[in-house]
């Protein structure tokens, strides 16, 4: 055991609940893939190799901050909390679903939770975390907003407006780009600079506020970063971003082509985020393969039974199309 | 009763709203210290200070994102884009954010922002300070459109604007914004889908907005002179839209014109014309006719600007082709 | 590739400029500085020469008359054929920036209906021929004072003073629009009037007999109906057309019709107004029938619950103003008919037979008869019938 390593820092019940929620998310995602092909209609983009990311700086999160996503939503949701009945209703598009069945995947959303919708569009949920930072200076409590959004997004306009508010009202955003190699379709290194692509926190700089770059495949560095830059918007410092590098396992949505080569995969595969994590809490101790199988079971059962769930919840009434529309009319 | 500038009345309704509501704030580029592009917001920074009259970079579409962001976790909004052709730069977040949230949340939260800015041309703005996009907003379920075209009005309207719990684009007129219009000092609001009957008549019915209101009525006080009647209905708002005062004024008169600054082709007009000849096609007496900027961009010198926005003499031949 | 020719402003006080020699004409070719024509000014005279290589393709100015300065004169064109340019390109170079100062209220759209292929359909508002159908007014008598005749609402109006105006210009009162019955009633009889030639006859029948055996019937409590005169009249009636089929007919398509069932039409007075119902097959049923459905049929009329099958199918139809004491009067026939039978009221006379005097009861019975089916010979010859009938009542026992 190594006395320095960092997992240390992390207390053992922390690091079995971001353990199980890793496999959770993992459970989910894959779970999806086969039902998005076979008993849903939509889209789903999974979140499968990325887990780390989302449970990292969520499990720092307290419930009252807010966090915004992206079309690649499932994880952070699961991670920010969200119920898996009530995800999986929502895929199916059951009255049971967080919305009632009305958005589906892309636009999931639980306020109570602090989640404020996964976005369809890559950067639209950026300023709304800016908002929200807003938000909570005008009303002087002390939570924080993170965005979470993929270096694709990145390179929207948007991405820039809303970096560059934050950093100049000096608000509590923490902005967390999770560089997974593959915009869509696309390389990164087609649409960054070379001399930016290894490191694109350094987009940072040209606001003001600190940006750091983080193997986004080890969550006990995901885990600790996240906790320092909360601390620094918490205490009123700004905006911090955290550049997550990793790697999209799966294609862009599920059942997408994949042009990737399938060594570039594998080499990925090596390094996922959830079997990293097993072999340092074994090694440490704190995991014993029984305890694994445990866990695995548990969030087995729980998926299943939310899956369950979701095919017995009834399809809405086609008068809810029209409800919504506004709070009020006129 | 007191005149006040058109801009000072929604400055006056911004500043009472954000007196009562302390989480209530304004955003946009130049107007904190420096008053509003157009002097609207004046001397609310010096009231309210830097927070709630907030300057912001020029990121029209961040801007109205961050007013989601902060209006869906409890602290309303109003958006200042000073002139409308800026506003498809935040066309996302107006379009896929503001609008769509209550809907595809199912009703978690709805997004209590106004988006405020100004149409129009009459000022020798040129091709991309000038244009009028209404109708873009009509066409996005979600969204509330709202168009004054007196002090009076903008007041009262704003008002239930910024009280209302959903998304509304106010858009004022940047000709108007000196024009002094009578507005009482006590306190008051008008709500949203009620129309205004600007002047009775029973002759035809022209349904007009925002500065064309204006012209409208210089029109009707001409054909006065040689008895012609004419009905001015302004609508106020055109989501939601007062279908009841409009209908019953085509059902008096017979005959229908629609006034809007906004190009012919693909306006407001054609919605409305539409509205009519479905709902009240058997009261008709002539063809429906719109009156609107010629198909064309809107050039800077006055005698290109005025041959391409609508002008009294269109106004008026619009209405002496119905009541032949 | 257009250039004008400018009437050439020789003077600051010129405004006008005179062509008094062509030396070019349109379709010319000519090459830059070639002299087109000799312009007189108030002060000085020019030869005006085309500024480049082309074909004189346009001349405004006419011969000895005064044209405006700074206004084209002319047009040079790289082609001789006007179908060369543009349409909107002859346009504006044909008049200058200053010309088109002045602005002018648009153009007027034209917003006639155009002639189209429909050309057999009126041309109406919305309004107007809503207005029309609410006042049962045929819109092609209207005429039309809207844009290219277009009938509109004001037009309707006039239309229907007038028509009130026509019938009584100085007498007041108020409109009373008919009820669907009446509109029908009017209808038919309108029609009857255009189409059927009628001739009447009349006849005075002795029912002193039919009247004491009809009492006498009715006062029997074992006959559970009552018979009335119009009972005996269909009975009478039904059985004179089997034998006079040509009042059991109609004219159709040039042709006479002869219906095989006798069906007869009563006519009955409704709360809702005039009702005609039929009894079918009145030959066929003797008289006591005849009672039971002439009692049902207008029982359900009275009530306003007849069915279509009850007005429907008639022959030939009865009708009896006796009740209100109508001594005669000339019925019009019902279209699809041939005749119709007008029953007036009992008259009670005396009669000299051989020097004594007995009370004898008559009806006057007027017969109207579609000339093109029915002569006077033959509707006599129907009456004489009708008439023994009755004074032989025995017979309607049957």
């Amino acid at each position: 055991m190594n006395a320095t390593d960092p997992i240390m820092e992390v207390t053992g019940e922390d690091l079995l609940k971001i353990y199980e929620n890793m496999v959770k998310i993992r459970m989910f995602e894959t779970r999806e893939y086969d039902l998005i092909q076979t008993e849903q209609e939509g889209f789903a983009h999974s979140y499968v190799g990325e887990e780390a990311i989302a449970v990292g700086v969520c499990s720092a999160l307290r419930k009252d901050d807010y966090i915004t996503s992206t079309h690649r939503g499932h994880g952070h949701m699961i991670a920010k909390g969200g119920d898996l009945k009530q995800m999986y209703g929502e895929l199916y598009g059951r009255v049971d679903g967080y919305c009632q069945g009305k958005s589906g995947s892309l636009h999931i959303a639980d306020f109570e939770l602090g989640v404020l919708g996964a976005n369809g569009i890559v950067s639209g949920g950026i300023p709304i975390a800016v908002g929200a930072g807003y938000s909570i200076q005008m009303r002087k409590t002390d939570q924080v907003a993170v965005a979470f959004f993929g270096e694709g997004a990145m390179n929207q306009g948007l991405f820039h407006e809303a970096a560059n508010m934050a950093s100049v009202f000096h608000l509590p955003v923490i902005f967390i780009v999770e560089v997974n190699h593959w915009q869509c379709g696309v390389r990164y290194e087609t649409v960054y600079h070379d001399e930016v692509i290894n490191d694109v926190s350094v987009r940072a700089k040209a606001y003001g506020f600190p940006g750091v770059k983080i193997d986004g495949n080890d969550v006990v560095e995901v885990f600790n970063t996240a906790k320092k830059a909360i601390a620094h918007a918490r205490s009123g410092k700004g905006p911090f971003m955290i550049a997550c590098y990793t790697y999209r396992i799966g294609t862009h949505f599920m059942g997408d082509i994949d042009i990737r080569p399938e060594s570039e995969v594998e080499e990925w595969r090596k390094k996922d985020p959830i079997n990293n994590l097993e072999k340092r809490m074994v090694r440490s101790g704190l995991l014993s393969g029984a305890e694994i199988e445990e866990i695995k079971d548990k969030v087995n059962a729980e998926v299943e039974g939310a899956i369950e769930f979701a095919r017995m919840s009834p399809e809405p009434e086609p008068e809810l199309a029209l409800k919504h529309v506004y709070a009020k009319f006129p | 009763m007191r005149t006040i500038e058109f801009r000072q009345a929604i400055r006056e309704a911004m500043s009472e709203e954000m007196r009562k509501d302390p989480t209530l704030f304004l955003l946009g580029y130049d107007v904190g210290e420096y008053g509003g592009e157009f002097r609207v917001s004046g001397d609310m920074f010096k009231e309210f200070g830097p927070r709630r009259v907030q300057d912001t970079p020029i990121s029209e579409n961040a801007e109205v994102g961050l007013a989601v962001g902060a209006a869906i976790t409890g602290c309303k909004a109003i958006v200042e884009i000073p002139f409308m052709d800026f506003i498809p730069m935040a066309m996302d977040a107006i379009v896929n954010q503001a609008a769509k949230f209550h809907y595809t949340f199912a009703g978690q939260r709805s997004v209590p922002i106004v988006i405020r800015t100004a149409q129009g041309g009459y000022i020798r703005a040129a091709e991309q300070h000038s244009q009028c996009f209404e109708n873009w907003f009509v066409n996005v379920p979600g969204l509330k459109v709202v168009m004054p075209s007196t002090g009076y009005d903008a007041k009262g309207l704003l008002k239930t604007a910024i009280n209302d719990p959903d998304p509304v684009v106010f858009i004022e007129h940047k000709y108007m914004y000196p024009f002094k219009f009578e507005v009482p000092e006590e306190e008051y609001s008008i709500p949203l889908g009620s129309a205004d009957i600007k002047r009775e008549g029973s002759d035809v019915t022209i349904i007009a907005t925002s500065y064309m209101v204006h012209l409208t009525l210089n029109v009707a006080e001409k054909l006065a002179k040689e008895g012609i009647s004419v009905e001015v209905v302004d609508p106020r708002s055109l989501v939601p839209l007062d279908e009841e005062k409009i209908l019953d004024s085509v059902k008096k008169t017979n005959k229908v014109v629609i006034v809007h600054e906004a190009h012919v082709r693909g306006g407001w007009g054609g919605e409305m014309a539409a509205v009519i000849a479905e709902k009240a096609f058997y009261d008709l007496d002539a063809p429906i006719v719109r009156v609107g900027a010629k198909n064309a961009p809107i050039p800077f010198p006055k005698v290109l600007e005025e041959h391409v926005l609508p002008s009294e003499a269109d106004i008026e031949t619009a209405i002496r082709q119905v009541i032949v | 590739m257009i250039t004008r020719v400018i009437m050439p402003q020789l003077s600051l006080t010129m405004q006008t400029g005179t062509v008094t020699q062509w030396m070019k004409s349109v379709g010319d070719k000519v090459a830059a500085g070639d002299a087109l024509c000799v312009v007189e000014g108030d002060k000085a005279t020019i030869d005006v020469e085309s500024p480049v290589d082309g074909y004189l393709i346009k001349a405004f100015a006419e011969l000895d008359e005064e044209f405006p300065v700074k206004q084209p004169l002319a047009l040079i064109g790289d082609s001789p054929n006007l179908q060369d340019y543009d349409e909107e390109e002859l346009q504006d170079a044909s008049i200058t920036a200053a010309a088109k100062k002045i602005k002018e209220p648009d153009k007027r759209v034209d917003l006639s209906p155009k002639n189209t292929e429909h050309s057999g359909q009126i041309k109406a508002s919305p309004i107007a021929k809503r207005l029309a159908k609410e006042h049962n007014i045929d819109i092609s008598l209207v005429t039309g004072t809207g844009p290219g005749g277009v009938i509109v609402k004001e037009d309707v109006l006039v239309f229907i003073s007038n028509q009130s105006e026509d019938s009584s210009p100085e007498v007041r009162g108020k409109t009373q629009p008919l009820s669907d019955l009446e509109k029908v009633l009017a209808s038919k009889m309108s029609l009857s009037n255009q189409e059927i030639p009628h001739f009447h006859l009349a006849i005075d029948l002795d029912v002193t007999k039919a009247e004491a055996l009809r009492k006498q019937l009715n006062d029997q409590p074992e006959l559970e109906k009552h018979i009335t005169l119009t009972d005996i009249f269909v009975w009478v009636t039904s059985r004179a057309l089997r034998k006079h089929s040509r009042l059991n007919a109609t004219f159709m398509d040039g042709q006479i019709f002869l219906y095989e069932q006798v069906n007869i039409g009563l006519a009955v007075d409704t709360p809702k107004g005039l009702i005609v119902v039929v009894i079918k097959d009145a030959d066929k049923k003797s008289l006591t029938e005849l009672a039971d459905a002439r009692s049902e049929i207008v029982a359900r009329a009275v009530d306003g619950e007849q069915t279509p099958d009850d007005l429907s199918g008639g022959t030939f139809t009865i009708t009896n103003l006796g009740m209100f004491g109508i001594k005669s009067f000339s019925p019009i026939i019902v279209p699809g008919q041939a005749g119709i039978l007008g029953v007036g009221s009992v008259q009670e006379l005396e009669k000299r037979d051989e020097g004594v005097f007995t009370g004898i009861k008559t009806i006057n019975v007027t017969l109207a008869c579609d000339h093109r089916i029915v002569d006077g010979v033959e509707g006599a010859k129907f009456l004489k019938d009708v008439s023994e009938s009755f004074s032989a009542p025995g017979s309607w026992l049957v």
